[in-house]
């Protein structure tokens, strides 16, 4: 069940990278299974896009091994490697027609003109772009570039397919367009994806697994509700939504059951391995809170505050609600319900499944 | 519009250098091209309107052969330039960036130092009793000194390629720097051997500046006499150092002014083209 | 540098490398080394160190004379081009009207136009004007060959110069004059100077134009080509040395102006 073994596909070992004194990638280990959607998630600098050009062959690894289907690639050079890339932005060969990029890679493998020809063809309809054959890059929007990126590199039906930020630089309306088209292509081609963003509504809307990378390293990695619904770390809380971080220190632990004293008052959570008197982080999701009595539970949690602010941004409405005890939480509801004004006094419930036990720590930069 | 506003503010400063460009570049080339069809008694020029200059030079096979021959020695010169100078400026462009650019500068310095300078040093090297030859000598390669070093076409073709090596050098370095690292690595993905990525993906990209650089040399060495003077001898004489001759004691003035247009106008069509061959072959990177 | 070729490839490219430097630079030393050689023919074996090719310079009038004007020249037709080159510079940057691609084509002509061809028409516009040959006329042909070197370096500038300080300078009260002279001018500065520098480099340098349109006074470069078609000696690698040195000089000191400005 947990056991990948046959289905694993791509696999890094303890892979390390340094520039100069900087140390990008501090051991990573990563397995990719068969055909799945994986993606690196980070803000820049956290090494992600470092690790996927290893993976391409673009920069040698300080230390540690890659392996496709057990076989030590490490050292072959990208050409040899059946991977191939979307890059950041496209690469698209400047001087060649679209026709001509897409079968750069059969051509350089001696792949006969005829069947070169058909590929292209076949390319190019399942990226939807059939009849642009002859056009330049310069003569392509940015979404048909981004097209025309894909159909070169999964023309060479690659082992896995490689893309850093491939939407980067598309905007939003198109962005999640893409990001549809790219989950049903993925279905289609059954090849394995290791995708790279830093854009975390991205990452879950598109992924079978999200691995967060922070300072060279995996933070956790699961599937998007895993991580979105139990973040490991405050970093994880931090940068996958928004949340709010409280910091308190356990009162009481009854198996699963926690009690957190958070200035003048005793939250209930749910969260394993904690020991009292120890300080922890609680993340709660702004959507989670409710600002009605709810229903009369013993385990509820229930504070009274008073609304600061009270910010309409359309599909949300998001209030500001400072508690007793002077602590300030942000809680959200959707658009359409009429918020109360700023001033009023409110309650605020969560239920203790919604609040998220974390070990403390130092603050986390912001992401 | 701001460019609308613009042009009627600052076109005062366009005045002092178009009225020195037409007064100092257009009148005299103006001038010139008069002379061209001039006739010449004795000392006196004849202003005429007869095309004699030109068809004397044109089926004289003096002026024929030697307009032919300067033609054959600037494409030599060219094509040795760019040989010389694309597998430099690839090695410039792979070194590490402050390493790059001192040793960019230090290949371009030798264009802005004297060119006389630059053939003669060429000629103390390759001559008859020069530094080769002695040095030859002395190492006991050779017992005796090898005439054919100095006063050769190879001679030539060598000094003329050692001065203008840098014209080809700067614009292939900047079309091998703008070049995106990424294509050259989307090349290598795409399973393209480092000589097939050089072959289709970075030769074809820096076309535009080998062709620049070769225009500039031909146009260059065209009107090249120094170098000829002091390299090339007699054997090998050049059309410039017939106009030289014609507009100093042979005097005649239209017949040189009319070999003279012959080369401009086959500089400036050459110019012209390499900028549409440029613009056709410039994509935006 | 990540897989650029093998290590074979790399080596041969370090080795070309290598040998294109030398082929620049050797036959410049060359000059360098006999011109502290003893024996007054330049040829192997070394006969000794001397000084004495130097103090012959020195002693030497008529080159001296000829060193006097080159820099007068040079000064005068680096100020000159320096004015219609930041000007012009400045005009076609900002100006839009038909014609304007022709124009700039006509003024950076000279540097594509192979220098006998200047050099002969202004033989026969100066003699048309019955205008008798003489360091000014060198002097008018300098400028007019030196102002696309000034251009050029100012318009590269002015194509990176963010307009929009511009806009703040003026919306701070400053008037059109003002903003030229206390905002724009002042980000042409290194540009100016680096392209001064290489202009005064190259008029000194000057020889085929040159050779046209002088009168009785010889330049510098003209008088070494005297000495030069009198023969080869010693001398001339002498001042050919300190030519070298005085121009590397200049460019690299040209060279870190311009740097500065990027």
């Amino acid at each position: 069940m947990t056991d990948h073994a046959p289905l694993e596909h791509l696999r890094l070992q303890a892979l390390w990278k340094s520039f100069g004194d900087v140390k990008a990638v501090r051991g990573i280990d990563l397995s990719v299974s068969r055909g799945e959607f994986l993606t690196l998630l980070g803000p820049s600098g956290c090494g992600k896009t470092t690790t996927l050009r290893m993976v391409a062959g673009f920069e040698p690894p300080t230390s540690g091994t890659i392996l496709l289907h057990g076989k030590d690639i490490t050292n072959e050079p990208p050409n040899s490697r059946p991977i191939n890339t979307v890059f950041q932005h496209y690469a698209l060969f400047p001087h060649l027609s679209v026709e001509e990029n897409i079968a750069f890679g059969l051509r350089m493998r001696g792949v006969p003109a005829t069947e070169r020809q058909r590929q292209v063809t076949d390319a190019l309809r399942a990226v939807a772009l059939p009849g642009f054959e002859r056009r330049h890059p310069r003569q392509l929007s940015g979404g048909q570039q981004q097209r025309v990126a894909l159909a070169r590199a999964l023309v060479n039906r690659p082992e896995i397919l490689l893309l850093d930020e491939p939407l980067g630089a598309l905007d939003l309306k198109l962005r999640r367009q893409m990001q549809l088209e790219l989950r049903a292509l993925h279905r289609e081609v059954g090849i394995s994806f290791l995708y790279v963003t830093h854009d975390q509504e991205e990452a879950l809307a598109m992924s079978d697994r999200v691995a967060v990378m922070n300072a060279g390293r995996i933070e956790q990695i699961g599937s998007p509700r895993e991580i979105y619904e139990q973040p490991i770390s405050r970093f994880v809380a931090d940068f996958i939504g928004e949340t709010n971080l409280l910091e308190g220190r356990v009162v009481r632990v009854d198996g699963t059951r926690v009690q957190v004293k958070l200035g003048p008052h005793i939250l209930h959570a749910l969260g394993e391995g904690c020991v009292t008197g120890t300080q922890v982080a609680l993340s709660i999701r702004p959507e989670r809170w409710t600002l009605t009595e709810g229903v009369r539970d013993a385990d509820m949690n229930r504070f009274s505050g008073r609304v600061r602010e009270s910010v309409y941004a359309g599909s949300v409405l998001r209030q500001v609600v400072e508690l007793e005890g002077g602590i300030t939480v942000v809680a959200t509801r959707p658009g359409n319900l009429a918020g109360e004004p700023a001033g009023s006094a409110v309650t605020l419930t969560i239920i203790p499944s919604d609040v998220v036990v974390l070990p403390a720590g130092p603050p986390d930069p912001p992401a | 519009m701001r460019a609308d506003a613009d042009t009627r503010h600052y076109w005062p400063l366009l005045l002092p250098v178009s009225l020195w460009s037409l007064a100092l570049l257009l009148a005299p080339l103006s001038i010139l091209f008069a002379i061209s069809f001039f006739n010449v008694e004795y000392v006196t020029l004849i202003p005429a309107f007869t095309p004699d200059n030109y068809l004397k030079v044109l089926t004289r096979p003096l002026y024929s052969g030697l307009l032919l021959k300067t033609f054959k020695i600037a494409a030599q010169v060219s094509l040795c330039c760019v040989l010389l100078a694309y597998p430099a400026a690839y090695f410039l462009v792979h070194l590490p960036p402050r390493l790059r650019q001192t040793l960019y500068f230090m290949a371009i310095v030798p264009l802005w130092i004297s060119y006389l300078i630059r053939c003669y040093a060429w000629k103390l090297i390759l001559g008859q009793n020069g530094v080769l030859n002695s040095f030859l000598q002395w190492i006991g390669m050779t017992q005796e000194p090898i005439a054919a070093f100095l006063y050769s076409e190879f001679a030539l073709t060598l000094t003329l390629s050692h001065v203008y090596v840098a014209f080809v050098l700067m614009p292939v370095y900047s079309s091998l720097e703008k070049i995106p690292r990424h294509l050259g690595e989307a090349a290598s993905d795409l399973y393209a051997s480092p000589w097939q990525r050089l072959r289709r993906v970075t030769l074809p990209l820096s076309m535009p500046g080998v062709v620049t650089g070769a225009t500039f040399v031909f146009s260059l060495t065209l009107g090249d006499f120094v170098a000829a003077t002091l390299v090339g001898g007699p054997e090998n004489l050049m059309i410039g150092m017939v106009v030289w001759n014609l507009f100093g004691t042979a005097y005649q003035w239209p017949l040189g002014a009319a070999i003279s247009f012959l080369i401009l106008m086959v500089v400036l069509g050459l110019v012209s083209l390499a900028d549409r061959i440029g613009a056709l072959r410039r994509v935006e990177l | 540098m990540s897989s650029s070729g093998t290590g074979l490839s790399r080596l041969l490219l370090l080795g070309y490398g290598i040998a294109f430097f030398g082929f620049l630079y050797l036959p410049l030393a060359v000059i360098v080394l006999f011109s502290f050689d003893a024996s007054s023919v330049s040829s192997f074996p070394l006969e000794g160190w001397t000084l004495h090719w130097y103090r012959e310079l020195f002693s030497d009038g008529a080159l001296l004379g000829a060193l006097w004007n080159s820099l007068r020249v040079a000064v005068v037709a680096t100020a000159g081009a320096v004015l219609l080159g930041t000007s012009g510079a400045l005009g076609l940057d900002r100006c839009r009207f038909p014609g304007r691609g022709l124009l700039q084509r006509l003024v950076l002509m000279p540097i594509v136009l192979p220098g006998i061809l200047t050099g002969v028409s202004f033989l026969t516009f100066f003699a048309s004007l019955n205008w008798p040959l003489s360091l000014t006329t060198v002097t008018l042909c300098h400028v007019t060959f030196c102002v696309p070197i000034v251009l050029t370096q100012v318009l590269a500038r002015l194509r990176r110069f963010d307009r929009r300080l511009e806009d703040a300078a003026m919306d701070l009260y400053a008037n059109r004059l003002k903003t030229l002279l206390y905002v724009t001018l002042p980000s042409l500065r290194t540009s100016i100077l680096g392209g001064a520098l290489l202009a005064f480099t190259l008029s000194m340098d000057e020889i085929v134009v040159t050779l046209f349109v002088t009168g009785r006074d010889n330049t510098l470069p003209m008088q070494v080509w005297a000495m030069l078609r009198r023969g080869i000696t010693p001398e001339v690698n002498a001042i050919a040395t300190l030519v070298l040195v005085a121009s590397s000089l200049l460019v690299a000191l040209a060279a870190g102006r311009l740097r500065t400005d990027n």
